[in-house]
């Protein structure tokens, strides 16, 4: 009856999306992206880790796609699974076999088949899952999870057992010496992946998800069957959960049952909160501080990684717990403020965080310095001192230097943005990528850099927006609006 | 007859909170259930919307059986239901509250690619403007006031385009002005929308100026039924209902 009425309807909606797809900032940004990353390992081949840092980016967008396809249950429908890397083992293994043990296996089909099988085991756990809620659904995945790890871990005949699956065979282009290929070719996946997964949560099923996560009662009696929407969340998370498992496995060649362990699982929870659950981009971020927290540790002690990042995780559940993206979010609004008012919040938010990311970045590079060079408290080891070259300086004098020139830069900065001097805007601007740039020639540790980094894209972010750009070229005229309103009222 | 319960039983694990209740609502009527507290209204509800299985009777609904239906098969059919205790979406704004709902509506949930931004955007806001919340689509529904989130609350049941229209305590913790203002917007709109209306209500003035007919609960039991003139005179009613208030 509504048959003719509804494929119309979809047919302007499908012209409509494709033009709309073309002004859609974040696929531009996905692309924009795309390509500054693809040639990284041109740009970085010179410099003297070039391996190490192309596996490092490889195996952090794996990991960041694991987490997306996590947060899209955990964050996005509000089911914490505790079993998701029951998923990554699923997937590893299914390509995995399929290359080992069929010759004429097509290296492309195991991959799209490791998907498949992530998703058909999230339909099968999931159906059981799913019937129950809260804590018990989170007991009932991480018991499906250990028995998936189980399976892997004891069948020796098919999966190896602990011994694992190794010398699993990949096309030639892969096993290039400089990483460069694999990395490519993985930063293309995941990025489509997770672009993927932006239009899945921003799309009706995404919304209605979003909805069973706030109140599921009321999702029901609005007509949405909410067990199918879980189900379907799950087979999704568990799909993309498949694919980075078998990215996983081709980056090692070999997969062995740690890879469905439940810390894995875990490792990808705190990624998510790390980053900010209710953010999409926060496991992304997660993902990168948690994996360049965990490469600046182990280096020199791998023995406390555990216990600094239960600290971390104490520290940002405490002080930041919307996760590093969700503070940066953070917006303090009120439907009935005016632009004046707006601007002044948004402005006296604005310093406050940067001063969050300031001393964060501070405490993080000092805390790195302890960790890798202990014993150059005052000056570095070999006393090759020289007044010019901060990296010869010992961790006291470089972190007061810090201190004392950053805060003085900052407040001086930080007093012109809120009383909106365009050229206070400018320089802040400049300063932060000039920070950004000191950091990476005094050698600061990544999480530290990272941090920088995301002050930098904050900055730019929050100063280049549309109602802050029109704030500073009235000038101080948005204050003198604000005292005159003020005034009348 | 539009719907129609027939001797239906709750009872927990022994105990009967309702007893044989028989209740008809036909087309275009106001009907109301009034009865002290834990007189069985909220379970007759949920009995009625799905929530709760009867251990014994049938739920009619255009004369069809739908009895143990699960609520979201139930609103399909064309039956709304709003809470005592505000049921929204509260870290969802406004205008997505009755998006979600209005897309529940139309059955679109499951597209899993386009964006939703501007999806069902112009029933989205007449379904807002007729609950006068145009101002606040873009506020987060959490942050509203009580009165607000009550009138929320109406426009994501109204989304699924419901010809029936079950409301449990519309008033619920409202100031007298909010409840003269709430009662005025759920007249108006079942009046437009030519709604049947199933209400429950503490508030007897309310009740007697809009129900055209009210069916008394006591215990889990009918206890009297009839026009608001017949009901007043009630005798059992006065002993039980109106002597407890006094």
């Amino acid at each position: 009856m509504a048959t003719s009425q509804d494929s119309s309807q979809d047919g302007a909606g499908a012209m409509s999306q494709t033009q709309g797809a073309l002004r859609d900032p974040v696929l531009w940004g996905f692309l924009v992206a795309l390509v500054l990353l693809f040639w990284t390992p041109e740009l970085i081949i010179y410099m003297e880790w070039a391996d190490f840092w192309i596996i490092f980016l490889t195996e952090a967008f794996i990991w960041s796609l694991f987490a997306v396809a996590f947060n899209l249950l955990m964050g996005y429908g509000g089911l914490i699974s505790f079993g998701q890397a029951a998923y990554l083992g699923i997937g590893g293994y299914t390509a995995g076999l399929l290359l080992k043990y069929l010759v004429w296996m097509n290296f492309y089909v195991a991959l799209v088949a490791a998907p498949v099988g992530g998703a058909i085991a999230a339909l099968v756990i999931g159906y059981f899952c799913i019937r129950r809620t809260h804590i018990y659904f989170a007991i009932l995945t991480l018991a499906f999870g250990h028995i998936v790890y189980l399976i892997a871990f004891k069948w020796y005949d098919f999966t190896g057992g602990d011994n694992g699956l190794i010398g699993i065979p990949v096309p030639e282009w892969i096993k290039d010496p400089t990483f460069a290929n694999y990395y490519k070719f993985v930063l293309v996946i995941c990025l489509v992946s997770i672009y993927l997964l932006w239009r899945i949560v921003n799309s009706p099923f995404g919304k209605t998800l979003t909805a069973i996560r706030e109140n599921e009662v009321r999702a029901d009696f609005v007509g949405i069957d909410v067990q199918r929407h879980k189900l379907y969340a799950f087979m999704i998370a568990g799909a993309f959960s498949g694919l980075a498992g078998a990215l996983i496995m081709i980056n090692e060649r070999s997969v062995y049952p740690d890879l469905a362990h439940w810390t894995q699982s875990t490792q990808v929870l705190l990624m998510s909160l790390l980053g900010g659950v209710y953010t999409f981009f926060g496991p992304v971020v997660g993902a990168f501080l948690l994996l360049t927290m965990d490469a600046d540790i182990t280096q020199n002690y791998p023995e406390i990684w555990q216990l600094f990042l239960g600290g971390t995780l104490v520290l940002i559940l405490f002080a930041l717990p919307g996760g590093i993206v969700g503070f940066i979010q953070e917006r303090d609004e009120n439907a009935a403020d005016d632009m004046a008012v707006r601007m002044a919040k948004l402005m006296a938010q604005f310093s406050r965080k940067s001063w969050y990311f300031f001393l964060g970045a501070v405490g993080f590079t000092l805390f790195f310095s302890i960790l890798q060079a202990p014993d150059s408290w005052w000056i570095s080891e070999d006393w090759d001192f020289e007044l010019l070259s901060l990296i010869t300086w010992g961790m006291l004098p470089r972190s007061i230097l810090q201190l004392v020139v950053g805060v003085a830069i900052m407040w001086w900065l930080l007093r012109g943005i809120r009383s909106y001097q365009p050229l206070h805007r400018w320089l802040l601007l400049a300063f932060s990528v000039l920070s950004l740039f000191l950091h990476v020639y005094l050698e600061t540790p990544l999480s530290g850099l990272l941090l920088v980094f995301l002050w930098v894209v904050y900055s730019f972010y929050c100063l280049f927006e549309a109602d802050t750009r029109q704030a500073f070229s009235q000038g101080v005229e948005v204050t003198a609006k604000d005292v005159a309103g003020e005034a009348a009222e | 007859m539009l719907l129609r319960v027939e001797n239906v039983t709750m009872s927990f694990d022994g105990f009967i909170a309702t007893n044989n209740v028989s209740l008809n609502v036909e087309k275009g009527q106001m009907a109301c259930i009034i009865g002290p507290n834990g007189a069985g209204k909220s379970t007759l509800f949920n009995l009625i919307t799905g929530h709760l299985t009867p251990t014994e009777g049938k739920v009619y609904f255009h004369d069809q059986d739908i009895t143990g239906q699960a609520p979201h098969t139930i609103c399909q059919l064309g039956m709304g239901r709003s809470f005592q205790r505000t049921n929204i979406f509260p870290r969802l704004t406004v205008f997505e509250n009755v998006q979600v709902a209005v897309l529940a509506h139309t059955r679109k949930t499951l597209n899993f690619l386009t964006p939703t931004k501007n999806m069902v955007q112009a029933d989205t806001f007449s379904l807002l403007k007729d609950v006068g919340l145009v101002d606040q689509a873009n506020s987060v529904s959490g942050t509203l006031s009580y009165g607000f989130q009550k009138q929320l609350e109406l426009g994501i049941t109204l989304a699924s385009d419901p010809e029936i229209l079950l409301l449990d305590e519309p008033t619920a913790g409202m100031s007298p002005q909010e409840t003269t203002n709430s009662i005025a917007l759920i007249e108006r709109i079942s009046r437009e929308r030519g709604l049947t209306l199933l209400f429950t209500e503490h508030d007897m003035d309310v009740v007697f100026s809009v129900a055209e007919k009210i069916t008394v609960l006591h215990q889990g039991a009918v206890l009297a039924e009839g026009t608001p003139e017949n009901v007043k005179n009630d005798p059992d009613v006065q002993r039980i209902y109106l002597g407890e208030a006094a």
